[in-house]
């Protein structure tokens, strides 16, 4: 049925997205491999799981967060563990929040917070907080085709009526373009480039510059559309009259691949161009100032704004990353959430003010909307910070136990999932990994997380991997 | 690969159930029972001591040739049947001393296999060595992500991979007051009750109660917690099988790994041995060395055991499509032999042959990076010799657009920059380089040159090889230059990469730190300095350079080495030097040396990979056992004709691309429609950024007008050099030659031209073919839509459209220049119709024009190399 001659590729011979799940599905009740029988049954019934949230926005915060001096304080750990602030009551009696975070409190009631995430795929490895994929990479900074899916990806690719508004967007930049890395994660993998997010651009920069890594500066900047303006002489009309010509031409290489990396490329580009309401989703000029203001005008700020706009519009899967700037444009943020060195400094200076600034914003506006009876915000990390604070007063890298946080649709408001120990270092209680972290973002999108794709070698793949909903912390 | 107990179970059941139920089924359909004979791996099975084990490995030939694993089919009988207990995975361990015969049964034959087991009871001391560091490492304990990782986990630190036995006695026994293991009771130390997971871990349960390896962990601490006293006694190990070929049905093969000790003994080491697959998109392979495919290819298995590594190259052939048929390919030289070959074992039949206009426009593409003319076309197409494929290849070769798109080629992997080397420095190393392309110097002589260079960076090109490593705005690590120059070297010139090895031996290669830092000993005399007044503080130091050889220079120290490193070559003993040489001189003269394939290889393997958008091995710069080539004898047949030629590259690149093999059609069929490794068609693939925008200029007939900052020390740069019209992206010396300035800091940085950088040109800091993004990208769409370059060179007053016009040409001879200039043929008659109708319908024919070649610019044949 699906046959593959060494071939990495799937689904560029002309096959539906439907089509390809029953191939997968067909496959696999004639004999596969390495998946419990038990699972076998549930595969295709996408159209009856319904949908709890119509968008998601992550709130993607690089380098890994030190949820502990967030959302799991510790305020009675030993000297050299605990931090140096303290926990603050918020509206829900048992969720308090850093004393830095007066704007979270206001939303405890409408958020859940996973206090046991863990993987061990290593450090900076944004693969399984992305995709759920919990295995190490040879390097981070390498793409590869044969990995799994991020879950933007695989909301477009299960996207049946593919309109004018991309499905899955990722913010401000190329994740890692700062740091010349392209680091792997937000990708289509074994779907196919053409499920790759789409990212915007920008030129963030910092009122003055960065004296050295672990003293970062606040980003300002705003996300743009890449090639956002038409050249003079071209209108709209001229454009689409040239797409038209391009339907008519004989093209020696189309009959290639049907719809492939090029056309795929190539009609998505054109359709950003030719659509005002993409244009104005993706332009936060024209935004009241007291509104502007409430997100706050960094980097962040803007595009969490930004980010409201795109699900307003009907984006499924938006991705609002707090990415590093140091290569370039300029030194700005050496550091991101990776506080090695001056963890206490960083996070008051700069990182959880303007953190908590945007997520109240976000949640705020959202509301204001009604849009946050439809739209999921989750707060996540690549991985979390250890317990033991280091002869810098930073803390490194820690993959064992960290918290992950869920608002909005979707979300079963005022619970705590799960418990670590007495230093935040180790799961005490119902871990959870991030494939369960995703498995819960597809169930309350209405995405099957039983439903299988083909992998690379054409063996069939539950979407969530082995990862669980946590049916606890959903409403 | 590491999987807890659950799953290890979960895989053990499947691999029971699953995987022999459809050979039940396969069996009936495809007469799997009428093998001609069995062969058994060992053919007597010795059982020495009281662990002794041996895997067995069974294997049926039939009569086709085709061989299978049936190690799990067959049933095994001893007898006597009190000496041997033997399990279904065909591994035979010993009960009591004595010996008999072990009859193997499968598939309607049988065979008798002697065995003998002796020593059982003797008092034989569990080995730190040989048993308890591989158990570490086998079972997970020292791998990177787990206790190996720099500073251990959870407190608990071993070394990387159990490279450091010593060290880890240390840590097992001493650390941490010694509590994590216990001489009195072995069973309750940490070392066992962890990876047992019967106390808390992180790591989960490594393994079960009873098992192997929990024994030796546990019998080696109630004996006392004992090194060995023999040490590093290990000779070599090696797989079996080393090679095979798997047909379908057959798509599993069990592996038996031995350790040859320098006493002579040779032991049955599987089972201490770990396994890592190239590809798990081709196969997995278990904890036991089962290697299971579910796709059709090749993959290498590598088995590790005590620091020592050894691979097995196996391959997986699916039954073939029902309607395949080998179509026999015309052979036009020897490296068509080799590809048809493999095609053929595969079932992958090759596309036909392209058409004359697609060859010309591809080989001046591949050769020149430039569109035939339409005189070119012309001229081609009309002629009628015979072998005009062959002479068109000749003159494109002599031509100067060939030697500046190679020169090109390497300049973007041999990093030069502005920003490392001033413009001065890029542009005299160019003209060096191109020079040399031009007369088709011996790459051999080239490479030596460059290495062996000594002298200003100005006059003297080539010693710009050592001027491009940057140096680190504050220096940590005061071997960053020979760390650099070790690391390009190895990367460039013998296809691997060795940066892993700077902090630990390669995970997954032979290189070792110590041949890292041997070959970084080669670069000790390299004395780098500056000329001229340094610019202000805080600044990036830009000025030329010297370089000079110092032969007194002290020995390699590396920090936390013990002893200064003397320079050795990679994978080869120690090295005697003349004291007061230029070591750079040995190292060359090794490296070029016609013995030395790894030089060839890499040399070929990048002029294979710049002609068809894919190596024999790819990436093309990281070559080593477990990264197969996807055709070892194509491989071999170029590295022949580079060498036999003295390491010229045009008969290389000439036998290349007069090959069946780049002439066949990029159009795929039925068959080959999925083969992206096996050159079974030409590769579609975006043309590079320079190329596209040459072509674009070319088509429009609007040269692009480059400009570049002139070098400066002080301040900012004022001074502008103006490229002559019509310069070429190609012919850039430079890929960052766009200034940007940040007036406010004074702050002066360098950026490719946008179009370039847009479509992925790279920014020449790295010496890997990677740097350049080549996937197709709505960016790149983006670009080509709206993008001001490709505008402005439509609407342009002279460009080409203007010219037709103005000679009132007819509609559809325009149409016709148009296609022949951007794709090198005639429309369709259907599609000319149309275009030409839409050019009558419209009020401005010049627009409609506009517009029209607009869509040429933006087809994906002429975007794409076909």
């Amino acid at each position: 049925m699906i046959t593959t001659l060494g071939s990495r590729r799937k689904f560029c011979d002309g096959l539906t997205r439907r089509e390809s799940l029953q191939a997968g599905a067909i496959s696999m009740l004639g004999g596969m491999f390495g998946l419990p029988r038990n699972q076998t049954a549930v595969a295709n019934t996408a159209a009856t799981h319904p949908a709890k949230a119509r968008s998601v926005i992550v709130l993607y915060l690089l380098g890994g967060a030190p949820t502990q001096d967030m959302f799991d304080m510790k305020p009675d750990a030993p000297s050299g563990v605990g931090g140096e602030f303290r926990p603050i009551a918020s509206n829900v009696p048992g969720m308090d929040v850093c004393e830095l975070m007066p704007r979270s409190t206001q939303w405890m009631h409408q958020s859940a917070v996973v206090r046991t995430v863990n993987h061990k795929g290593g450090c900076h490895n944004p693969m399984p907080s992305l995709t759920g994929y919990p295995e190490p990479l040879p390097s981070i900074g390498v793409v590869q085709d044969s990995l799994p899916p991020s879950m933007g990806s695989v909301c477009d690719f299960l996207r049946e009526d593919r309109g004018e508004i991309p499905t899955y967007v990722h913010m401000p930049c190329m994740l890692g373009w700062g740091q010349h890395i392209r680091r792997a994660g937000p990708y289509g993998g074994y779907l196919g480039r053409q499920y790759d997010p789409l990212f915007t651009e920008c030129l963030p920069t910092s009122t003055k510059p960065s004296p050295s890594e672990y003293y970062p500066q606040v980003v300002h900047g705003t996300p743009h559309l890449p090639a956002a303006n038409l050249p003079p002489g071209l209108t709209l009309d001229r454009l689409n009259r040239r797409r038209r010509l391009t339907q008519q031409f004989d093209d020696g290489l189309r009959q290639l691949e049907a719809r492939g990396e090029f056309d795929r490329a190539q009609e998505g580009a054109l359709t950003l161009l030719t659509s005002q309401r993409v244009r104005d989703a993706f332009n936060v000029d024209n935004v009241a100032p007291e509104v502007r203001d409430s997100y706050g005008r960094t980097l962040f700020g803007n595009s969490a704004l930004m980010a409201r706009q795109l699900v307003e519009q009907g984006v499924q899967f938006v991705n609002v990353t707090w990415d590093i700037f140091w290569t370039r444009p300029a030194k700005l943020d050496g550091a991101g959430w990776d506080t090695h060195s001056r963890n206490f400094g960083i996070l008051k200076e700069t990182l959880l003010p303007n953190y908590d600034h945007t997520f109240g914003g976000l949640m705020g506006d959202l509301s204001a909307r009604g849009l946050l009876d439809d739209t999921l915000v989750v707060v996540m990390s690549d991985m979390g910070r250890t317990p033991k604070i280091n002869k810098n007063a930073g803390r490194d890298h820690w993959t064992f136990c960290y918290s992950v946080l869920f608002a909005g649709a979707g979300v079963r408001g005022g619970t705590v999932f799960g418990s670590s120990d007495a230093q935040a270092a180790y799961v005490k209680d119902k871990p959870v990994s991030p494939a369960d972290v995703c498995a819960t973002i597809y169930s309350i999108l209405g995405i099957d997380p039983d439903q299988r794709v083909s992998d690379s070698a054409g063996q069939p793949v539950r979407l969530a991997l082995d990862g669980q909903v946590i049916e606890e912390i959903v409403s | 690969m590491r999987h807890s107990l659950y799953v290890q179970l979960v895989m053990v059941l499947f691999a029971l159930a699953g995987p022999q139920q459809n050979r039940a089924v396969a069996e009936e359909t495809a007469s799997l029972a009428a093998p001609v004979r069995l062969e058994v791996v060992p053919p007597a099975v010795r059982l020495v001591g009281p662990r002794g084990a041996q895997q067995v490995l069974v294997s049926a030939h039939y009569a086709d040739g085709t061989i299978r694993d049936l190690t799990r089919d067959a049933l095994y009988q001893a007898s006597p049947t009190s000496l041997v207990a033997v399990n279904p995975m065909g591994r035979v361990v010993g009960k009591q001393d004595g010996a008999g015969q072990l009859r193997i049964q499968v598939a309607g034959l049988e065979t008798m296999v002697p065995f003998s087991v002796t020593d059982m009871g003797e008092d034989l001391p569990v080995s730190f060595r040989r048993e308890v560091m591989p158990v570490l490492s086998a079972a997970g304990c020292s791998d990177i992500r787990c206790h190996g990782a720099p500073s251990g986990k959870d407190g608990f630190l071993l070394s990387l991979w159990g490279f450091e036995p010593e060290f880890d006695f240390r840590q097992l026994t001493r650390d941490a007051f010694g509590r994590r293991t216990n001489t009195l009771d072995p069973e309750n130390s940490l070392i066992v009750l962890k990876p047992l997971a019967l106390i808390p871990h992180i790591g989960g349960r490594r393994f079960h109660e009873g098992s192997v390896w929990a024994r030796i962990l546990t019998q080696w601490q109630a004996e006392g917690m004992r090194d060995d006293p023999q040490r590093g006694d290990l000779e070599s190990i090696r797989v079996t099988p080393a090679q095979r070929v798997l047909h379908a049905p057959a798509d599993s093969q069990q592996l038996a790994v031995y350790a040859t000790f320098q006493d002579g003994t040779t032991v049955d080491v599987t089972q201490l041995s770990q396994f890592t697959s190239s590809d798990l998109g081709v196969a997995g392979v278990e904890g036991a060395g089962l290697v299971e495919f579910h796709a059709q290819g090749e993959v290498a298995i590598l088995c590790r055991y005590q620091g020592a590594m050894v691979s097995a190259r196996l391959m997986h052939i699916a039954a073939p499509h029902a309607e395949f048929q080998w179509n026999s390919p015309e052979e036009l030289n020897p490296l068509d032999d080799h590809v048809f070959a493999k095609l053929k074992m595969l079932n992958i039949p090759p596309s036909p042959p392209s058409s004359d206009a697609s060859f010309l426009r591809r080989v001046t593409l591949d050769l020149c990076g430039r569109l035939p003319t339409s005189a070119d076309l012309e001229t081609f197409l009309t002629d009628q010799v015979p072998d005009k494929r062959a002479r068109v290849v000749d003159r494109l070769l002599q031509r100067p657009e060939f030697a500046e798109y190679w020169t090109k080629k390497w300049m973007d992997v041999l990093r030069v920059s502005r920003d490392s080397i001033q413009l001065a420095g890029a542009q005299a190393y160019q003209k060096w380089l191109r020079a040399k392309i031009a007369e088709d110097v011996s790459f051999a002589e080239i490479v030596t040159s460059l290495l062996t260079a000594e002298g200003e960076s100005y006059g003297n090109p080539e010693v710009n090889f050592y001027c491009v490593p940057p140096t680190p705005k504050t220096v940590t690590d005061p071997l960053y230059l020979q760390k650099d120059l070790a690391e390009s070297t190895a990367q460039l010139f013998l296809g691997v990469r060795l940066q892993c090895a700077q902090c630990h031996n390669h995970p997954f290669e032979r290189w070792t730190q110590d041949d890292y830092l041997s070959l970084a000993a080669f670069f000790t005399q390299v004395k780098r300095t500056r000329l001229g007044k340094a610019g202000p503080s805080g600044r990036p130091d830009r000025r030329q350079m010297a370089i000079a050889v110092d032969l007194k220079a002290a020995e390699l120290a590396p920090a936390g080495w013990k002893s200064p490193v003397r320079p050795h070559f990679p994978g080869e003993k120690a090295l005697e030097m003349v004291e007061g040489t230029d070591r750079r001189q040995a190292l060359a003269d090794w490296l070029v040396a016609p013995g030395n394939r790894f030089f060839a290889k890499a040399v070929a393997n990048r002029v294979w990979y710049h002609l068809h958008g894919r190596g024999v091995v790819e990436p093309v710069d990281d070559m080593r056992d477990t990264n197969p080539s996807v055709n070892d004898r194509l491989l071999d047949g170029l590295i022949n004709e580079l060498v036999r030629h003295n390491f010229q590259l045009r008969p290389l690149i000439r036998a290349i691309v007069l090959s069946e093999t780049y002439q066949l059609a990029s159009n795929p069929n039925t068959f080959n429609r999925r083969d992206n490794r096996y050159f079974s068609h030409m590769t579609a693939r975006p043309l590079p950024a320079e190329v596209l925008l040459d072509a674009i200029c070319d088509v429009t007939g609007v040269p692009e007008s480059f400009a570049i900052m002139k070098d400066y020390t002080i301040g900012i740069p004022t001074e502008r050099l103006e490229l002559p019209l019509g310069t070429r992206a190609v012919q850039l010396p430079v890929n960052d030659i766009v200034t940007l300035i940040n007036t406010s800091g004074k702050y002066v940085r360098y950026e490719a031209h946008p179009f370039l950088r847009v479509f992925g040109q790279p920014n020449r800091t790295q010496t890997c073919e990677c740097d350049r993004e080549q996937t197709f990208s709505r960016k790149k769409a983006l670009e080509l839509i709206v993008g001001p370059l490709v505008a402005d060179k439509l609407t342009a007053k002279n460009n080409i459209l203007s010219e037709l016009l103005a000679q009132e040409m007819e509609p559809a001879e325009i149409l016709q220049t148009l296609y022949r200039r951007a794709l090198s043929r005639e429309p369709a008659a259907e599609t000319a119709e149309s275009l030409l109708s839409y050019v009558a319908s419209s009020d401005s024919p010049r627009s409609a024009w506009e517009d029209i070649l607009w869509t040429l610019l933006n087809s994906q044949e002429f975007i794409y190399q076909h």
